[in-house]
This record gives C-alpha cells, structure tokens and sequence, in this order.
C-alpha cells in the first residue's frame, strides 16, 4: 500500500503566520484591509492577518465558545462520547455492532458548528467549508489527529455521495467538499465515483426519525466499480453523523461488495444531550 | 482453544460495570429484577433506572459505576443480571468486529492473555452470531 506524504502547500504543510514570507505576510494584510475578515457564523469582525489554522481566525469569541469538540472519552468503535476511564465498548456497539469498523468525528453538532454546516448545506455559503476544514483536521487529520484515523492506512477516502437530483438542486456535495479539503494531502485517495446514490432526492433525511431513516436508505446505494473495492481499505467520510443510518448502509454496501474495512469519519455528529 | 472458561473468566474486576455506555434492561428484566429485590417496578425507575432519554437504561452514581455495582466488586443483582452483563465478553460487538474484541481484551483483564480472536471465536458458548 502506497503512503503518501503532505503534499507541498496543503494545509497540514502551511507554516505558522508567523515563519511565511514578508510578501506572503504583505499580500495577506493588504487583503484583510480590503475586505476585512468576519466571522463565519455571525457579522461581527474579526482581527487582521491572523493565522488561518487558528479557529480565531474565523470565529468571533462569541461563536468559538459555542464551539465543542468532541471528548476524548468515547467508545472505540461507534465514537459516541460516554464516561469511561479506559478503553470499553458502549452497551450499543456490544448489543448491535455497526457494519462500519469504526467512527470518529471532530465536532459536537450543536451551536456554531450545526449553525456553519447549515449556512454550507441550506444557503450554499462555501466560505464555511475553510472553516469547518480546518476544525476537523485538527482532529480527522495528522499529524495533530488520532493515530488510528490516519489516512495513509486507506486505500480510498470516500464522501458520502448525494444522489444527482439534490446534486443539481444544490449544487455541490457538502461532504465530498469538505472532504477534499481536510484530506488535501491524500487527495489522490479521495474517489466520489466509488459508490454512488441514484435517485431523486426528494426524502429530507432530516425530517426522519432514526427508524424510518434506516427504512428509507435501505439499498440506496451502489457500486459502479466492484472490483476496484474487493480487499480495500476505505475511508467514509460525512459532513454530520446523525443517526448513523445512512453511514451504516453505505458501510454495509461497501463491506458487502468486498471491502476489507470501512472506517467513518465525519465533521460533526449529535450526541444525547446528558453524555456529560 | 475452544473451552470458553479457558478463554475468559471473569476477575471481578469491575470495569465492565464502569461507565455509562447504555447497559438497558428488557421490560422482562426489569420485572425480574423488580421481583428479586422485592420492590415494585416503579420504584425500580425510580432508584436504579431511568438514564436521561433513556428510562430503562441504569443509573450509575457519582463514582460513575453502575448503581448495582457493589464495593467488593460484587454485583448486587448477579442472579437476574441483564443479559449484556451475563453474556459478557460473548456479544454481537466482540464477535463481529476484531477491534472491537481487541479494546475489550485490552479493558478487561479475564480474558486469556494469549487469545486471538479466532479462538475467541471458537470459544463463544453457541458460536458467532
């Protein structure tokens, strides 16, 4: 298996504010002057030339308080936070394992990270996704993410697909953009043909209960390619993780046309609102 | 090896009773715990169960063990346990997913130190689901 290295000029290979050039430092400047920086989530400014891997530099204190990563403490395979002191399965995942190997996601889905991936899904506002990028690389991503969600082990890193009607209702894929930008350094892994969503689209997920979520993706996925998914390692990656319906039947597609595993990464996911 | 007691046996430990991770009873276990502690299923709620969203998951208390779980390691409703507590480690979880055998074996110390997970496998009681 290949391992390929931060690519030169992508975000996990940009030095700090402080080591780039005067130029490069010069041209920033001058351009947070013209159209001086705000906050992604609410109007109110934001400070000048700061360095854009700092969260600071896209949220205003207001909104960065609202931010919540998820905990440490979860459960190694599904990702849900829980009290624990070691490593030890939840009560769910030892009941009715998932099809997928294991979850993982950067944020809590709630305040201003629920109110960016709305403004990105619902108001097609792209100036979220730098934001919501750099958020989840600091966890997703090495060399500051977790061990075990490093992307060279993967053969693909796959974005969840959307079906072509909300695609051209849209406009883009929420998570195939994200995506391209948390894993820049291994974007030759990054495939959004290796399985597709045919259909219309008309279902909103979110109108759903988790029932009639896991009824109404129930074989909504396929793939084009099985050959090319016998044996490997994927990556899934997902923009929210809700009910983990939708990420479980593409896992189970995958891992049922031969995958060898299926690992899920998503930018943010809602948890109960007592796990503290 | 294919002797389950040989692959697993429990040291009372208590970690497995640690953590609030959706350890749920079945409506007919809370009837037979209810029965075994001599009160009746509304007091059960409202002692033992009733987890935030989740009104038959336990408790645990402050130290974070589950509210059945006793100082000596001792599980005060060992004979009607809920069948995730009996079955432990034999689950759907550890028996579907390697990694996920492997994080219970690095968190519980009965299992045998030199287990793989095929004879894990072929040590579950009824074999893999």
């Amino acid at each position: 298996m290949s391992v390929l290295k931060p690519e030169a000029g992508s975000v996990l290979e940009r030095p700090p504010a402080a080591q780039r050039s005067r130029w490069a430092e010069l041209l920033r400047s001058l351009g947070d002057l013209l159209w001086p920086p705000v906050c992604a989530t609410c109007p109110r400014a934001l400070p000048l030339a700061a360095d854009e891997r700092d969260p600071a530099a896209h949220f205003c204190p207001d909104c960065l308080a609202e931010l919540e990563f998820m905990p440490e403490s979860l459960c190694p395979l599904c990702g849900r936070p829980y009290f624990q002191a070691g490593p030890h399965l939840c009560g769910d995942c030892l009941r009715r394992p998932p099809a997928y190997d294991t979850a993982r996601s950067a944020l809590v889905y709630q305040g201003t990270a629920a109110r960016s991936i709305a403004l990105l899904k619902y108001h097609g506002d792209l100036s979220q996704i730098g934001a919501l990028a750099e958020l989840s690389s600091a966890r997703l991503a090495p060399p500051e993410g977790p061990a075990r969600a490093d992307p060279d082990v993967y053969d693909f890193i796959v974005p969840m697909p959307i079906s072509p009607g909300r695609l051209r209702r849209r406009g883009f894929n929420q998570a195939a953009e994200l995506a391209k930008a948390i894993y820049r350094p291994w974007r030759k892994k990054l495939d959004e043909k290796l399985l597709i969503r045919p259909g219309d689209g008309l279902v909103h997920q979110a109108a759903l209960s988790g029932a009639e979520r896991r009824r109404a993706v129930r074989g909504c996925f396929k793939i084009p390619e099985p050959s090319r998914v016998k044996g490997a390692a994927i990556l899934l990656f997902d923009d929210v993780l809700t009910t983990g319906a939708t990420a479980e039947e593409a896992a189970r597609t995958l891992l049922t046309a031969g995958a060898r595993r299926v690992d899920l990464h998503s930018t943010a996911r809602t948890v109960l609102q007592d796990w503290r | 090896m294919s002797d389950s007691k040989a692959a697993f046996q429990c040291r009372q430990c208590g970690i497995c009773c640690l953590g609030r991770g959706g350890v749920r009873l079945s409506r007919g276990e809370a009837g037979l715990v209810a029965a075994f502690l001599k009160i009746s299923p509304a007091d059960l709620f409202t002692l033992y169960l009733g987890a935030g969203p989740a009104p038959w998951e336990i408790r645990t208390g402050p130290d974070n063990y589950c509210l059945f779980h006793q100082a000596d390691g001792r599980c005060l409703i060992h004979p009607v346990k809920p069948g995730i507590c009996r079955d432990w480690p034999f689950l759907p979880g550890p028996l579907k997913h390697e990694s996920a055998f492997l994080e219970a074996k690095a968190a519980c110390p009965g299992f045998s130190k030199e287990l793989s997970w095929a004879e894990f496998l072929a040590s579950a009681p009824g074999g893999r689901p």
